[in-house]
């Protein structure tokens, strides 16, 4: 075989066909992993749905309603301690992050005044 | 609607119970054809009617030439029907492009036009479901598909996973799987799931990250910014685009599975591409493997007539403008049509005979002409391009604003090229046999740390400008 067929030999594939045959019941699997993940998700990142509630155009019907309830839904969990503002903290902190500590940078522009 | 949002997140699921709700084949097909005019219809309802009368125009085309036994008339036919398409997509894509030399020539003369008149505004996804129409009408022609029903192309063209940015899926490979109701096994949703998954963690956080915090600021403005800036933020755009573009492909793709249909792989780890030839076999595959098919051989005649180079040449270009009206995709197109001549003319020069490149040598070189390319397919104008590559030469700027964030993430999005072809599917093989309540936890889990990382907001895909 021709070397560059070789190495792209998967090129022209279906990445979804995987070896096997279908298991009995996989249609109920799959629904009942996409429906908890979603209520997982509804729980656990409230904060998402007042933002995408927020997003909407106030002047369309229901969404003040929408907005009041998702605020106060993101209020309930966060008692509760669920949530991803912790992870959203670190994420930014490393973001942050520069080659050389603010304090570094402040003395290199005092000695260059200098 | 963005893939990547709270909305498309909904109408997905919207879509997923009715389709999946209702047992006759044709139901599911019509449920899934409005809401793929719905999900078009939510960037501009003024378009649906294009989408579906380009889709009427190659039904019936390829109805014509199928039932038509003279090869002259069905020559004359596909011509038309070509022509027709292409029409379309001339005037949405390229009207602006061509009428500005016009418009600038009157206002010369005396004869000065409203910008605002001269001005068409692009339908989104139009250069992708005008390819797909083109394809089929030329397989039907080419007696390489039977002709289909109505529904079937309409579907295939408006079919939402792939309508805006591919991949060009052919109607050999997905008009057969229209015919009975799909059977989903938990191999291709495992799979699917992943694919989404990973899509979302390549666009919201990799491609958007490094966007909004280092590529977008010193291509705007590279006088600003020292060598180094500018040297990593074209391996950053390199990063960047392949996770932006490959990220919309992998959701298509995932999606579409979760909804009981295959779509093709558009993108192998193009990274680790040896050459030019092999890059184009693993990045955006639908695309060149179109243009290969019905430009290079069919329109063209490949290699044969001893016009191979210039073959070559005119493919690229033309891919180039497919991007857009544009002279940066020109020179993009022709920087690619040359290196891939010269890589012919290189592995049969008897020159040439006896030299061995490293592999590692191959690949480094073939990754920094595919970036010298990005550069001009990044920058505004080809003025721009040439600004960037002398400021990385000679520097105007001083700044180095690199983070260690964006550094690290420009690694990964280089490490991900190593990994084996297989890796995913082998992750998905172990994963298929978990319970539910497992298989959700987990899905939560890694959506729930990648919303934690996206920046604010979705930034639109780069493809859905072409």
């Amino acid at each position: 075989m021709d070397p560059l067929m070789e190495r792209v030999r998967d090129s022209y594939e279906f990445p979804t066909d995987l070896a096997g045959d279908g298991e009995p019941g996989a249609l109920g699997w799959t629904a009942a992993t996409i429906a908890l993940a979603t209520a997982l998700l509804a729980l656990t990142n409230a904060q998402s749905l007042r933002v995408w509630a927020e997003e909407m155009p106030p002047e369309r019907p229901g969404v003040i309603a929408l907005v009041e309830a998702t605020t106060a839904w993101e209020e309930r969990v966060a008692g509760l301690g669920l949530g991803r503002a912790r992870l959203h903290k670190a994420w930014k902190r490393i973001e942050q992050a520069r080659w050389t500590a603010p304090e570094a940078v402040v003395e290199e522009a005092a000695l260059n005044i200098k | 609607m963005l893939f990547p949002t709270l909305t498309f997140g909904l109408f997905f699921l919207g879509v997923f119970a009715l389709v999946w709700a209702v047992r006759s084949n044709e139901w599911r097909k019509l449920l899934l054809l409005l809401a793929s005019w719905a999900f078009y219809g939510a960037w501009d309802w003024r378009f649906v009617p294009l989408l579906i009368v380009s889709a009427l125009l190659n039904w019936g085309v390829a109805g014509l030439i199928a039932g038509s036994c003279d090869a002259q008339v069905r020559k004359w036919l596909l011509l038309g029907g070509v022509a027709l398409n292409l029409s379309i997509l001339a005037f949405f894509k390229y009207f602006d492009f061509l009428a500005e030399p016009v418009s600038d020539a009157l206002a010369l003369s005396g004869f000065e036009q409203d910008s605002a008149l001269m001005q068409v505004i692009l339908p989104v996804g139009v250069s992708f479901f005008t390819f797909q129409g083109i394809s089929y009408v030329v397989d039907v022609h080419k007696r390489r598909v039977p002709p289909a029903r109505l529904i079937d192309i309409l579907l295939l063209m408006a079919f939402f996973p792939h309508l805006v940015a591919g991949p060009v899926v052919r109607a050999a490979d997905l008009v057969p799987q229209f015919q009975a109701r799909p059977v989903l096994n938990r191999g291709m949703v495992s799979m699917g799931l992943l694919l989404i998954v990973w899509g979302l963690f390549k666009k919201a956080v990799i491609a958007s990250e490094l966007a909004t915090q280092f590529v977008d600021p010193v291509f705007s403005d590279p006088a600003a910014h020292s060598s180094l800036d500018l040297t990593l933020a074209a391996y950053g755009y390199a990063v960047q685009i392949y996770c932006d573009f490959s990220a919309y492909s992998d959701m298509a793709i995932g999606l579409a599975a979760l909804l009981g249909y295959r779509f093709p792989r558009n993108f192998d780890r193009p990274y680790r591409s040896e050459s030019l030839q092999e890059f184009w076999r693993r990045w955006h595959i639908s695309l060149s493997g179109w243009l290969r098919d019905y430009l290079y051989i069919d329109a063209l005649g490949g290699n044969r007539g001893g016009k191979v180079y210039r073959n070559l040449m005119i493919t690229m270009v033309l891919g180039g403008l497919w991007h857009g009206a544009a002279w940066t995709f020109v020179i993009w197109g022709a920087l690619h049509g040359g290196a891939l001549a010269f890589e012919r003319w290189w592995s049969r020069a008897p020159l040439t005979k006896g030299v061995a490149i490293p592999r590692w040598a191959r690949i480094l070189l073939t990754f920094h002409v595919v970036t010298l390319g990005w550069i001009f397919f990044r920058s505004a104008s080809f003025g721009d391009a040439i600004a960037y590559l002398g400021g990385i030469f000679a520097p105007t700027g001083d700044a180095v604003t690199v983070t260690p964030l964006v550094l690290a993430l420009i690694l990964f999005g280089l490490a991900i090229h190593a990994l084996p072809w297989d890796a995913m599917t082998r992750f998905a093989e172990r994963i298929r046999s978990l319970p539910a309540p497992a298989m959700a936890v987990g899905l939560a889990l890694v959506m729930l740390v990648i919303d934690s990382m996206r920046y604010e907001g979705v930034a639109p895909f780069i493809y859905f400008r072409f």
